[in-house]
């Protein structure tokens, strides 16, 4: 179980969202439109989700989750998911069109396609006096609590323990001593950044380790079978172990080992809980051994539900703490192994609890 | 011999937007004739041709074939009828083999099961090329052949187009001695000669010695339609000549009552000058002078031109403008100094050939038909029209697309843009008039001359002999990269032609 | 009468030999000046003399065959492209189409997705989704005369909208064997998806010299007017280059299913860069006309032997990228070297 539940009551929230509305109606405007929260009434409301595409199983998470959530308030007719197909002008222009029919009570659930389109999200956004919730990137130095109230909050994975867990898995699974290589992310992205440092820290606690040399693979499934091929032809039998930021490399790397007939001496790791990372960790001889759970499910429905709670007036961004504007989701204990039969499928959105929006915070981001 | 026609037009009329091309023109082409086609650009032979050839269709009059009417629906129609062209326009591929080439559009009897049978391709296309020529192989690649070579390989294509049917064919040859030299020229005499045996073959020229040389019978064409018919051997080339320009021009060809004297003072001045192809080359150019730079081929005249204009890597020596060291880095860095350079290619390198003549002639200089920063339409017109009108260019209109003009007007236009620049010092021609009808030479002289009278200094790589002594104030030979004599060219006092040759040869 | 001083062009002068005999005519047609990609394999063996000090492993026979692996996608992917681009287009759109083909031909071999299980037929509609989308690049680039450019990007966006259809929650993955033995089983040291592609090249090499479409993309590509004066049939040869290069992205992202195990959307990310630098490295002019499927084949390995170089000679990632478009450059200047034409840019 990794969405670990908190046994807040709905009265409680109500009360003290209640209570900050109260408070926000006699504030004074800080130069927006409107600093106050929504009026929206929730028949009103539409429901927006923006991502890559569903071609993408953390999307399909993402849409699960978000979906649920509509459902839980019964307006699933309301509920839009729109696909930016790594186009971020896309991105933009989608988000435009939908803000100049909706309105006010437009509720967006966006991952960015880049950080550098952000701005120009917030700003219509803000414009049209809509409420959103980003998801991943963001530019540096911009933070929803500085900007706008209807930029209800930012929400991240915290790269550094996942990459921390995961290596620690590998090198248990490895005996403690060998030799890995790692394949990276693209470099210039927050999460594989974080994602690295944790698995630097986890070296640190092993010195029976050593890191041959780590290369990025671009998140891609190919490149990442295609880099491990040449690691295998370079270093031969030294490497014991393979670490990857995310669970495409991670099984590209597998096929990789597959083909040198390495297949089960190589141990694996990676991020990102793919169903089909997780069904090759229940299969002891493939070596792989751990990955975590997805976050797609969380991030789309507690993203959505904290942008709709500003938008029909539960909360008022403005008045909520800064751990509650930008912030990571709590970390969650990996799959391994042990518990790789037991996780939930990744679309199962029946874990959270849309009543309770900061249950899975983490630490914030500063 | 049967002398009915093998091909005949009748009161052919065709019309472009804005220009009549043939104006009821009849002409019949008989069978084992070399049929000449003379006239000035822009008298029609080309629009003739490209309706002999299928490539357009007649406003009204009719078209023969062997006694019967035809229409032809495009090239290919034409080769099955046995009419077969040889393009101005060089049309081979250079990318794929001369067979290739020579059977375009006509493989198939070297297929088998969809392949290529490449020994029967080559073997079927020899047959064609040494009918026109003894050197050329069937599988070498095009790229490699010079352009008298290629031209061969034209003729043998089209032998192979026209062949196609059954009949004899007819060879239309458009303008083909422009690019050759003259020993090649000869050779592609003997190759028509060859020809008349089996084919009837049109020659278009307007080069009157090549015509009446080569051919049986000859009409003279003149603003779209046909002035005359002759028998050369009855004809002298004065008489051609006026009647293709329907005046006597003779008198002022090189316009030479306007040569003035050059000023004293030093415009481009090369010492010691030395590159790959030229050593030690030292001379002077005046303002308002003309120098003739004379060599023949691998003299290493042009790449002295191209060295001024950074074309071409110097090793040592110094150039001087105005008094000034110059270092050309670069063709855009010589034209910001104000050197001009005119090439016989223009079509390449001279002109925005898409733009329409009034850009041409403004583009490099908007000033002089703007008020500041805006452009004054009825000043560019009038601007434009006037210099039209003066050069006698023969165009539609200022706004016709330059690459719809004939080669002459298209020269006029290039060089007329240089008139219209304030800061251009010097002028290097190289064999500018070449490719040129008589009529556009002659006004091509003059505005040369008009030119020099405005102060610049010009370095001529003239086309032929007399062109280059008439045209000059000093005549400067060269030969293996070497400077060997210098002529003073007056214009009652010119060099002796076979003086100047010495030198070269 | 007038004496002539000079040739028209002076620098074209060279006239061939009357040696060689009849039979070694197709031969030396073969070699002439620029049907053997001489820059490309001369970039291949400075990349191979450079790692030989770096690091000798690249030359080892286990990495030789890493490359080669790595190869064969992207080379099948060329022999398509280069037709269209010796005919003077450009077709953007096979990562659409190999994502296309990659999730039909995953959820039509046995897979944990559908109930399919078409075993090695799988192939053929592979290849065919790539031929019909070709055929609607190519139809519209030849009936309707819209720039390639434009066309093939919208059925890019057809092919990842028919891919994006296709998948539902997970990429579907393959569990037939035979199928994934396509890559996996070795013959002769070398994967299946290897020899697949040198028989692709040794067809395409076929195609281009002795078949009417061959011969035509050159005479297409160096001059359209010429080859409709001449009777051939522009746009049906057009059209018909765009259904191959459909169909070997079809067959492209065959293999690549075959090599990954998954039917994916983003199967081809990247690839249309190493195969267009790979194509223009190895001579082929994207103005048409010139090069051909050896060199596009020769450019596409110099591709992916720079990027296994940098990989075994230890580069850091964080300059990786740079340090590869730096070469890319190099290595199209070099090979490009020779068509540069110094007075043509001036005015």
């Amino acid at each position: 179980m990794y969405h670990t539940r908190l046994a807040v009551t709905g009265v409680s929230v109500t009360v003290a969202t209640l209570a900050a509305s109260l408070t926000a109606c006699g504030a004074v405007d800080k130069g927006t439109a409107a600093s106050d929260s929504g009026h929206c009434k929730p028949s009103a409301v539409t429901l927006v989700q923006s991502g890559r595409g569903l071609e993408n199983e953390y999307y399909v998470a993402v849409n699960a989750g978000a979906r649920a959530f509509a459902k839980s308030l019964g307006v699933q007719g309301k509920y839009q998911w729109i696909a930016s197909g790594g186009d971020s002008s896309k991105q933009l222009s989608q988000i435009q069109s939908i803000l100049a029919k909706g309105g006010k009570c437009v509720v967006l659930n966006v991952d960015p396609n880049e950080s550098s389109v952000l701005p120009a999200i917030v700003k219509a956004v803000d414009k049209s006096g809509a409420w959103l919730v980003t998801q991943w990137n963001r530019p540096n130095g911009m933070a929803p609590e500085h900007e706008s109230a209807h930029w209800a909050a930012h929400m991240s994975v915290d790269g550094v323990p996942q990459g921390y867990a995961t290596a620690k898995a590998l090198f248990k699974a490895m005996g403690g001593k060998g030799a890995i290589v790692a394949l990276q992310g693209i470099l210039d992205n927050a999460p594989a950044q974080e994602r690295f440092q944790g698995l630097k820290k986890a070296l640190k606690e092993y010195p029976g380790i050593t890191l041959l040399a780590d290369q990025t693979a671009g998140w891609d499934r190919t490149k990442g079978q295609n880099v491990t091929q040449t690691y295998l032809t370079k270093y031969g039998r030294k490497i014991t172990g393979i670490w990857a930021a995310n669970d495409s490399m991670g099984l590209g790397a597998l096929e990789a080992v597959k083909n040198a007939g390495r297949k089960g001496q190589v141990k694996i790791a990676s991020i990102d809980g793919l169903a089909e990372a997780i069904d090759q960790i229940q299969d002891p001889s493939s070596g792989y051994v751990a990955t975590t759970p997805s976050t797609g499910a969380a991030q789309g429905g507690l993203g959505m539900a904290i942008a709709y709670a500003a938008a029909t007036g539960h909360i008022n961004p403005d008045k909520e703490p800064q751990d509650h504007r930008s912030f990571y989701l709590k970390p969650m204990p990996i799959i391994t192994r042990a518990n790789a039969s037991a996780v939930p499928s990744p679309t199962d959105a029946t874990k959270l609890d849309f009543k309770d929006l900061w249950s899975q915070n983490g630490r914030p981001i500063k | 011999m049967n002398d009915a026609p093998v091909m005949e037009v009748r009161q052919a009329t065709k019309s472009f937007p804005g220009v009549r091309a043939l104006n009821d023109v009849s002409i019949e082409i008989r069978p084992h004739e070399v049929l000449g086609l003379i006239g000035e650009n822009g008298a029609g032979k080309s629009t003739l041709l490209k309706i002999l050839c299928g490539l357009q269709r007649l406003d009204s009059g009719s078209l023969l074939l062997r006694g019967s009417e035809v229409a032809f629906q495009g090239v290919a129609d034409a080769n099955r009828g046995g009419v077969a062209m040889v393009f101005q326009e060089q049309s081979l591929l250079e990318n794929i083999t001369v067979a290739e080439n020579v059977l375009l559009g006509n493989e198939h009897p070297s297929l088998r099961f969809g392949l290529y049978r490449w020994r029967d391709m080559n073997r079927r296309a020899q047959k064609y090329l040494d009918l026109v020529s003894g050197s050329l192989r069937a599988a070498t690649p095009t790229s490699r052949l010079s352009f008298a070579k290629r031209q061969m390989v034209e003729v043998a294509k089209a032998l192979a187009s026209g062949s196609r049917g059954h009949n004899e064919p007819v060879v239309l040859l458009d303008e083909p001695t422009s690019v050759l030299e003259h020993s090649e020229i000869e050779t592609l005499f003997c190759v028509i000669r060859e020809l008349r045996t089996r084919a009837s073959v049109v020659f278009v020229s307007h080069r009157m010695e090549e015509v009446l040389e080569i051919c049986d019978r000859v009409y003279v064409m003149r603003d779209g339609g046909v002035v005359g018919e002759c028998r050369p051997s009855e004809v002298t080339t004065d008489q051609l000549f006026s009647m293709m320009v329907g005046q006597d021009l003779s008198a002022g060809y090189y316009d030479e009552s306007h040569q003035r004297p050059a000023r004293p003072q030093p415009r481009l001045e090369l010492r010691n000058l030395t590159g790959e192809n030229f050593h030690d080359v030292s001379f002077t150019i005046a303002r308002g002078e003309v120098v003739s730079l004379m060599g023949v081929q691998d003299s290493g005249r042009e790449d002295v031109a191209r060295a001024v204009f950074g074309a071409v890597p110097t090793k040592s020596g110094s150039i001087t403008l105005d008094g000034r060291r110059f270092v050309p880095r670069s063709p855009a860095h010589a034209v910001r100094a104000g050197i001009g350079y005119v090439p016989s290619e223009r079509k390449v390198d001279g002109s925005v050939i898409a733009m329409d003549v009034c850009e041409n002639l403004t583009l490099a200089h908007p000033r002089r038909v703007g008020r500041g920063p805006f452009t004054d339409p009825g000043r560019e017109r009038r601007t434009v029209q006037r210099w039209i009108d003066e050069l006698r260019v023969r165009t539609p209109s200022p706004y016709t697309p330059l690459r719809s003009l004939s080669g002459g007007n298209q020269q006029k236009v290039v060089l007329a843009k240089w008139l219209l620049d304030p800061d251009l010092r010097v002028l290097l021609l190289d064999t500018p008039t070449r490719g040129l009808d008589v009529g556009a030479k002659a006004d091509v002289y003059a505005l040369i001359r008009r030119l020099a009278a405005q102060g610049l200094a010009v370095l001529l790589l003239a086309d032929t002999l007399d062109e280059g002594i008439a045209m000059s104030h000093r005549v400067l030979t060269m030969k293996d990269g070497r400077l060997t004599a210098e002529f003073s060219s007056d214009v009652d006092a010119r060099p002796q032609r076979a003086d100047v040759l010495e030198r070269m040869v | 009468m007038n004496v002539r001083l000079e040739p028209a062009r002076a620098h074209d002068r060279r006239t061939p030999g009357r040696t060689g005999h009849a039979v070694s005519r197709p031969v030396r047609s073969v070699l002439g000046s620029h049907t053997v990609p001489t820059p490309a394999l001369s970039v291949l063996a400075l990349i191979c003399l450079v790692m030989l000090f770096v690091n000798p492993a690249f030359l080892s026979p286990g990495n030789a065959g890493a490359v080669a692996e790595q190869s064969a996608v992207p080379a099948v992917l060329a022999v398509g492209l280069t037709f269209v681009i010796l005919m003077g287009g450009i077709d953007l759109s096979l990562e659409g189409i190999m994502a296309a083909a990659s999730m039909s031909t995953a959820l039509l071999v046995a897979n944990d997705h559908s109930g399919m299980n078409l075993g090695l037929w799988a192939i053929a509609v592979g290849c065919a989704v790539g031929a019909v989308l070709g055929l609607v690049a190519g139809t519209t680039v030849a009936l309707l005369r819209v720039p390639s450019f434009i066309v093939t990007i919208g059925t890019w966006q057809i092919g990842l909208g028919i891919a994006q259809l296709l998948f539902g929650e997970t990429p579907p993955r393959v569990t037939d064997e035979s199928f994934r033995g396509l890559a996996d089983s070795k013959a002769a040291g070398l994967p299946g998806i290897v020899w697949i592609a040198l028989l692709v090249v040794a067809l395409g090499l076929v195609l281009q010299h002795y078949t009417r479409f061959g011969r035509y993309a050159y005479v297409i590509g160096g001059s359209e007017e010429t080859a409709l004066l001449s009777g051939v049939p522009v746009r049906r040869y057009r059209a018909a280059s765009f259904v191959l290069a459909g169909a070997t992205a079809g067959l492209a992202a065959v293999m690549a299913t075959a090599r990954s195990g998954v039917g994916n959307v983003g199967i081809a990310t990247g690839l249309l860069f190493t195969t267009i630098a790979g194509v223009v490295i190895g001579g082929t002019f994207l103005t048409g006309g010139r090069g051909g499927v050896l060199h596009s084949l020769v450019g596409v390995i110099v591709m992916v032997a720079i990027g296994n170089a940098m990989v075994l000679a230890g580069i850091s990632s964080y300059v990786q990228q740079a340090v590869q478009g730096v070469i890319v450059v190099a290595a199209a200047s070099i090979t490009l070297w020779r068509a540069r034409e110094r007075m043509r840019v001036i005015k």
